[in-house]
């Protein structure tokens, strides 16, 4: 069959002094005119969806930790803590923190094929964008601003309402401003990763500014724009907030001069990895895959660091699990120090959480707060078994033993860890006279069968992977009581539950009822508990892996 | 011409500005790619089909054509007629109006090689387009690749198909771990080829191109 012919297929080469560029707006409009479902309207249908859900979530949120009443009698100090300064630095992080995975300006990966390498002037591509996100984000800070005037103060001065909504409004376009250069600069977006722990750590400083003397809150204010942009909406000083205001209002029109100068300036490459990030995103979401989502948003930021130290692959088959275990652990020493840190923080909390005086009742914050340390402890140390759920078939093939017995071996490690963790914690909290000798006496008896319930725990949880089984969703999809999103809730948090509501109720038992050292009957009970959720766990341990565990098994097969 | 992860991929990116050299620049038709001002000029000289075809999903196959003319500013009178052609060439007349996702894996790459030719060029950069390709989907794309050297125009192609390589390519460089490891002159002579050059970069193609 003759194939067809090629004639006047392609048109003459560009001339070698031709500088001139395309028509960027005529793309943009075709664009447009291809696409007539990304409309004025379609866009505003889908923020009053989200502004919708979110205001429903916070709703939901709110009622329930009132109602929790005495469990969650801290939540009204924590809000007293980071209202203000602390909340607005952390506003800060958070823009800049997703400004490392996405940011204001985003394209496809089309995009970055078709439109982007084509020669149009860049800023003509990169500026309705930025102009769209600083109108968007200047207007909603005028709007919060405002809103936080009426409700901090109750006033309603036209003069004080307008400085606070130009501080919202300043505020608002210099997070465009800063999110657009760690978008676009390399070296912004790694030291934006770099500032999070010590920006979350002068967010904390902040809050304990506010609640301190007059000097503290004066310089918690004037410490950065996040200070500045509060200080028109107190009542006192009002030559500060006129200062403020100046000030914040010249940095956020510099920003706008930075944006307009280097909106020419960017790579392809920045807009691709983050094109990429997006589209596994979604599909992770869509796929149910939380574990993807964040893995997908981590991207390549997090590589392995080479140890110096070389670990010997040891003679006995079982221990060729916690030696890998060890291995991934030395390489990722970060994941390593928080597991630390997080289990030796879990302990003392849990030792903190017995007051000096026995009749005096529990620190409920501390004995939650160090439940959910724990197990994060357990559940960061893991990652190698998270990994082989990743890639079952590795496990399977490299590994001659069935699966509940791989996973009981890669618990050894990080309950070893943990242990020793939480004992070097007990005894500094005992040495610098944070704990009473009962409590630390007592949590050391807890320390080891605690330790090695939490583990399990989080170990038969990261065995799900951090997915959902399709039968579950399938399950949920189906339901017309309005329980579906529990079960799906369920399903990802049972384990964690579990481990949060053994680990306080062991504390209570023992902390409450156990200060002398003699024959102590609630002692058996804490340790019979313990063991009966263990046995129970055993037996789920002993049964096939989990459901999204079998259906990539059988993704590997089929592909 | 190179084994897995040799970087070829990387090459042909860090030639189209899709990566950023660590180190090192590089120069289109005599034209840096670090200033803007140059690098727009180098851009209307390269085109580009990448190994693995990423294409709009809320496009259809002409929109796509339509678009990519438009960001070039080839958008002429006769762009329709152009399209049409481009599309029976490559034997995708009855897909014009589908979408990417109703299109298999070698239709979605032919629909790429449609977008990089639809424009005008200098240089042509393919990164393993024979993937998913049937027999005939081949010899076209042989065809237009001989037809762009016959017209002038510099072919890069990166293909693991030495076969394919060796039926069209002058020069043979061989790429191992970054580095250009061999170069040898291949058999294949632009005198011989199907597509002749005529006045103005318009090219005729007779003999077996139209066979």
């Amino acid at each position: 069959m003759p194939r067809p012919s090629l004639r006047g297929v392609l048109l003459p080469a560009p001339a070698l002094d031709d500088m001139e560029p395309a028509d960027s707006r005529a793309v943009l409009r075709l664009l447009a005119s291809l696409r007539p479902g990304r409309s004025w309207a379609t866009r505003a249908e889908n923020l009053y969806v989200v502004v919708f859900s979110v205001a429903v979530i916070i709703g939901l949120a709110w009622t329930l930790a009132r109602r929790a009443g005495t469990v969650f009698v801290s939540v009204a100090s924590f809000y007293h803590f980071i209202w203000g300064t602390p909340v607005v630095l952390l506003l800060f992080l958070v823009v800049m923190r997703y400004s490392t995975v996405q940011g204001f300006v985003s394209f496809t990966e089309a995009d970055c094929f078709y439109i982007l390498p084509a020669p149009l002037r860049r800023r003509d591509l990169v500026q309705p964008r930025l102009f769209t996100a600083t109108v968007l984000l200047g207007i909603a800070g005028a709007v919060v601003g405002i809103l936080a005037l009426v409700t901090a103060s109750g006033s309603h001065s036209g003069g004080r309402v307008g400085k606070a909504a130009l501080a919202g409004l300043a505020l608002g376009v210099l997070l465009v401003a800063a999110s657009w250069h760690v978008q676009r600069l390399r070296w912004a977006t790694a030291l934006a990763m770099r500032l999070t722990v010590p920006l979350l750590g002068f967010a904390i400083l902040l809050g304990f500014a506010r609640s301190g003397n007059y000097a503290e809150r004066f310089a918690g204010l004037w410490s950065g724009p996040w200070g500045w942009a509060l200080l028109p909406l107190t009542s006192g000083a009002p030559g500060y907030g006129v200062a403020a205001l100046g000030l914040l209002c010249a940095l956020a029109l510099a920003g706008v001069v930075s944006m307009v100068r280097t909106a020419g300036s960017w790579s392809i490459d920045g807009f691709r990895v983050r094109a990429r990030t997006r589209s596994q995103v979604v599909a992770s979401l869509y796929a149910f895959d939380y574990r993807g989502v964040g893995q997908a948003a981590r991207g390549d930021k997090t590589q392995n660091w080479q140890s110096r130290i070389r670990l010997h692959v040891p003679s006995r088959p079982p221990l060729t699990v916690p030696w890998h275990g060890a291995v991934a652990m030395l390489r990722s020493p970060v994941r390593l120090g928080w597991g630390v840190v997080l289990a030796g923080a879990g302990m003392f909390l849990l030792g903190y959480s017995a007051p000096h005086d026995p009749l005096q009742p529990l620190r409920q914050g501390a004995l939650w707060a160090g439940a959910i340390a724990l197990y994060l402890a357990a559940s960061s140390l893991l990652e190698p078994l998270r990994q082989e759920v990743d890639t079952p078939g590795t496990a399977k093939v490299l590994l001659p033993w069935r699966f509940e017995r791989v996973l009981w071996l890669h618990c050894l490690l990080p309950a070893g860890i943990m242990i020793v963790a939480g004992a070097l914690a007990l005894a500094g909290g005992l040495a610098g006279g944070f704990l009473t000798g009962h409590a630390a006496a007592e949590m050391s008896i807890l320390t080891i069968p605690l330790t090695f319930f939490v583990v399990l725990a989080a170990a038969l949880s990261a065995r799900r992977g951090g997915r959902v089984s399709n039968n579950v969703v399938n399950l949920a999809a189906m339901d017309t009581t309005g329980f579906g999103a529990i079960t799906i809730i369920l399903q990802l948090a049972i384990w964690a539950i579990l481990a949060l509501g053994g680990t306080v109720l062991g504390v209570w038992v023992l902390v409450r009822h156990g200060h002398d050292f003699g024959f102590n009957p609630e002692l058996v009970v804490v340790f019979a508990t313990l063991a009966a959720i263990a046995a129970g766990m055993q037996r789920a341990l002993a049964s096939r892996p989990g459901p999204s565990f079998m259906d990539r098994m059988q993704g590997d097969a089929s592909s | 011409m190179g084994p897995n992860g040799s970087g070829k991929t990387t090459a042909a990116e860090l030639i189209c500005g899709l990566q950023e050299p660590t180190e090192g620049w590089v120069r289109v038709a005599g034209l840096s790619m670090d200033h803007e001002g140059e690098a727009l000029a180098a851009r209307k000289h390269l085109s580009y089909v990448p190994d693995n075809p990423y294409l709009y999903h809320d496009l259809t196959v002409s929109d796509h054509l339509r678009l990519v003319a438009t960001a070039h500013d080839a958008a002429g009178d006769d762009l329709q007629q152009r399209i049409d052609r481009l599309l029976r060439s490559l034997g995708l007349e009855h897909r014009e109006n589908f979408f990417p996702a109703q299109l298999s894996r070698g239709m979605r790459q032919k629909t790429a090689i449609a977008c990089a030719v639809i424009r005008p060029y200098s240089v042509l950069i393919l990164d393993e387009p024979t993937i998913g390709l049937d027999a005939a989907s081949m010899e076209t794309l042989r065809d237009l690749l001989l037809k762009s050297v016959g017209a002038k125009r510099a072919i890069l192609l990166m293909t693991h198909d030495e076969a394919f390589a060796r039926s069209v390519a002058t020069r043979g460089l061989h790429i191992s771990d970054g580095h250009v490891t061999e170069a040898e002159p291949l058999q294949f002579q632009p005198s011989r080829a199907k597509g002749k050059a005529v006045p103005g970069g318009e090219t005729a193609v007779d003999g077996a191109g139209d066979a």
